[in-house]
């Protein structure tokens, strides 16, 4: 409403404007108008930043003004990141839907008898949960022992899975016979995870958890099930990707506490520094 | 050279797209996929911004004291330790995550809790390069009983209820609410200096979030991220289900 009674008002300005001179002459005062209404803008912009640097002012014991001007600059730049971050995340949500999966894939898990079962990929869909993660866990029977480094991972993630196993369905996928899967699993002391063993079918081939000549690959996926159509969803293919200079392909880096831990100390993650599966 | 560089460029790309295919997928989820590839990758790169802008921080402040925490102990069961023991030799980075327990609270915080689930399986790991410890406001007998009953066995407790180091460092207000933060000490030279904390949590939260504040640490929320779901609006972690 006074939006359109303003717009009445210029337009009636401009009549009379032009009725009492020269168009030539009125040109000029429209700048000058535009001018005055983004005025009040400019002034609202500095008062914002001014209440953003009093939100950072929490001090420290001790803090000098070069640490806390250095540290407010830093937190502008976190919260940046985490804007990125969530803009990331809701273009991840946007993707057009993936592609259908190649088969109903049988895995082997450990039945509550403490025996072995069958289980299909669709079938580790719980009624209400439409999406299933699945994280390929670099563990073949050609392998001496499980990867390192993932082993560090589900140590973390271990502990979270009962909480996200609230909102989606969540397994391991590993390439050697469960028992050797399970007995990992248990000496690592994980309770909250689920297992699976892909010894008997081509999930990791076909999903980037091997490659051509059967090694393994650290790789996340997620499938999507909509009626009774389960179509592949989003994979950490970033671990594909060429990685920065002198850093790895990060590709889990936000399931991997590790890292990101070290990430606010001042030595960093370090150059040659890597998880191992025991420290004695 | 123009054209050099548009070759290395579209080598890169050509890169970018090698294995990256998932069975059936459609060309337009490929085409949106390598969009998405290419933020996720700024984003790679932004993570490591940070953290550069992190390690330049000028010197924080000294700690006005060397605080006296509680801890466990074999054989007589409980002993007191100082912040500067807290460094073990050759580890001159502390952490210590104020977590949100004390004696006025029913039930820890289950937030917090669900945060320490986690890090309770990167500690062993975390320990072979910093010092890494958990400091609550409740007494030390009450905060291990429940650490006890939850698995944790790898991460060091500390009871602050006979120090002042929450308040101080931001685990507490003023009315002696307990907030979750996570300080990182520095040792140099036998002085132990205050090197950063979580402070996001103190800034305005984007609208319609929490503050993320840990978020970097705390795999449940970035797990959700992936999803389609997401993180929902009104679901929160809980101690039990």
């Amino acid at each position: 409403m006074a939006a359109k009674a303003r717009k009445k008002n210029t337009a009636a300005r401009k009549k009379t404007a032009s009725r009492k001179k020269p168009p030539r002459r009125a040109k000029p005062k429209a700048p000058k108008r535009a001018a005055q209404a983004k005025a009040p803008k400019r002034s609202t912009r500095a008062k914002k930043r001014k209440a953003s640097k009093a939100i950072s002012a929490v001090s420290y014991p001790g803090e000098t003004p070069a640490y806390r001007r250095a540290r407010d600059k830093l937190l502008k730049a976190e919260m940046e990141l985490r804007r990125h971050t969530e803009a990331v995340a809701v273009q991840r949500r946007k993707l057009p839907q993936g592609g259908e999966l190649l088969e109903d894939y049988l895995f082997e898990e450990s039945d509550k008898a403490g025996g072995v079962r069958s289980v299909r990929i669709s079938e580790l869909f719980a009624p209400d949960k439409h999406t299933l993660v699945l994280y390929n866990f670099m563990f073949g029977p050609a392998m001496q022992r499980a990867c390192p480094s993932c082993t560090a991972m589900l140590d973390a993630l271990d502990g979270n899975a009962k909480h996200i196993s609230q909102r989606v369905n969540l397994a391991v996928v590993a390439r050697s016979p469960l028992p050797r899967i399970l007995s990992h699993a248990r000496d690592r002391g994980w309770y909250g995870l689920r297992f699976l063993s892909s010894a008997g079918n081509s999930y990791n081939r076909d999903y980037h958890g091997e490659d051509a000549k059967g090694s393994q690959q650290p790789m996340l996926n997620v499938f999507v099930k909509r009626g009774d159509t389960i179509r592949h969803f989003w994979g950490s293919e970033i671990a594909f990707a060429p990685p920065e200079k002198g850093q790895d392909s990060r590709h889990v880096d936000f399931l991997f506490p590790l890292w990101s831990v070290f990430d606010i100390t001042p030595d960093g993650r370090g150059k040659d520094w890597h998880p191992r599966l025991s420290y004695i | 050279m123009a054209s050099k560089r548009k070759k290395k460029i579209m080598r890169k790309a050509a890169k970018l797209k090698i294995i990256g295919r998932f069975p059936n997928e459609t060309p337009a989820y490929r085409k949106a996929r390598d969009k998405l590839l290419k933020a996720e990758i700024n984003l790679r790169r932004q993570v490591e911004e940070v953290a550069k802008l992190r390690r330049k921080l000028p010197v924080g402040g000294a700690i006005p004291e060397d605080f006296v925490f509680d801890e466990s102990a074999e054989v007589v069961g409980m002993r007191q330790v100082r912040l500067s023991e807290l460094f073990a030799p050759g580890k001159d980075t502390l952490l210590l995550y104020s977590y949100m327990y004390s004696l006025a609270m029913n039930n820890p915080c289950p937030m917090c809790t669900s945060i320490i689930d986690s890090l309770e399986g990167a500690a062993p790991h975390v320990g072979q390069r910093v010092n890494l410890a958990v400091v609550a406001k409740s007494p030390l007998p009450r905060l291990l009983t429940f650490a006890r009953n939850r698995g944790w066995r790898n991460l060091r407790f500390l009871s602050s209820a006979d120090n002042s180091y929450n308040r101080i460092y931001h685990g507490e207000d003023e009315e002696g609410h307990q907030s979750p933060i996570m300080n990182v000490f520095v040792k140099k030279g036998g002085k132990i200096r205050h090197f950063w904390a979580s402070e996001l949590m103190f800034t305005k939260a984007e609208k319609g979030q929490n503050q993320r504040h840990v978020d970097i640490f705390w795999p449940l929320w970035n797990l959700l991220d992936l999803t389609p779901e997401g993180r929902g609006k009104n679901w929160y972690p809980k101690l039990t289900y």
